[in-house]
């Protein structure tokens, strides 16, 4: 114990002190933190938004109409489709699915929308 | 444990006060100055990163866990920020301070030539700089910021069986390095 007092005390003689401005410095930073505007780098750009979006919208667009025509037994496309006998709580689980992201995606959007508007 | 009186700070901070953070930086600034000195060995670099971890400190308070020491928390920021300074920097320039024992001896003789020999700062520092690298944050977090070997390992990463074999090995070079520089007059230094 006496041994470790000493080191410290060596170790104390030895260290860097923080300059007489530190503190300023510091609290400078802090408050530039504060009173600056943050923005966000999007991930992508609004062009690839777009296309993401429409391609995203035909995406659900086509398996909706997919949903509705292996309702209706005049298509004979649908019909050989029907020979691999999906169950059709599969197609629900899928249409529930989609329709779930997107509304929990649009929320999402929404919501950061109004929280980037704080800073 | 945490300390109470930075318990009390860092609610009041939190609250919205931010000029009370100013007394959580002034408490710690030395120490975090020192240990950023020790891991970077460079002074501008080791203020620079002190002050950017006082800043990260703030901007994460809220995540900060109230049973936690705001110590060890610190030091874990200072050790993380001068690593990456430390990393950016040896990606950018040849370091010179790690080739120990060649550097030292003409360190020391330099050291001689400007300063008078009651200026032992130096030959501490000199000392430090003989230490690997993962003694001088054992030995500084240990001895300096008085962290328990299970702070520094929760700090480092370093498990506690290697921090205290870092820490007799560290001891034993540190002195051997120091009565090297200074022979007898160590027995001054305590």
């Amino acid at each position: 114990m006496e041994q470790d007092n000493k080191l410290k005390k060596i170790l104390l003689k030895g260290s860097e002190m923080a300059s007489v401005n530190f503190d300023e410095a510091v609290m400078e930073k802090v408050n530039n933190l504060l009173t600056k505007k943050i923005y966000y780098q999007p991930l992508v750009t609004d062009k690839m938004k777009k296309i993401l979006f429409f391609s995203f919208f035909l995406l659900v667009m086509f398996i909706l109409l997919l949903c509705l025509m292996i309702g209706s037994p005049g298509i004979t496309f649908i019909n050989q489709v029907k020979v691999l006998q999906a169950p059709e709580y599969l197609y629900y689980k899928i249409f529930t699915f989609i329709l779930s992201f997107w509304i929990v995606f649009a929320l999402n959007y929404f919501i950061k929308q109004n929280k980037l508007q704080l800073y | 444990m945490a300390n109470q009186n930075d318990l009390i700070i860092i609610q009041k901070v939190l609250a919205g006060d931010t000029n009370a953070y100013a007394a959580l930086v002034n408490n710690y600034k030395n120490m975090a100055v020192a240990l950023a000195y020790n891991i970077l060995l460079n002074r501008e670099d080791a203020e620079e990163v002190a002050q950017d971890a006082f800043v990260k400190a703030y901007s994460f308070l809220k995540s900060f866990k109230e049973n936690a020491k705001f110590s060890t928390w610190l030091y874990r920021i200072i050790v993380n920020t001068a690593l990456n300074k430390k990393k950016i920097k040896k990606h950018y320039s040849i370091e010179l301070t790690e080739s120990l024992n060649d550097d030292l001896s003409a360190g020391v003789a330099d050291i001689m030539a400007i300063q008078n020999n009651n200026d032992h700062k130096k030959y501490i520092q000199l000392a430090i700089r003989s230490l690997s690298y993962n003694e001088r944050i054992c030995i500084t977090l240990y001895y300096l910021n008085e962290l328990s070997v299970e702070e520094i390992n929760e700090s480092t990463g370093i498990t506690t069986s290697n921090i205290k074999v870092l820490l007799f090995r560290g001891r034993k070079n540190f002195y051997r390095a120091l009565h090297n520089h200074l022979k007898d007059e160590i027995l001054n230094l305590i």
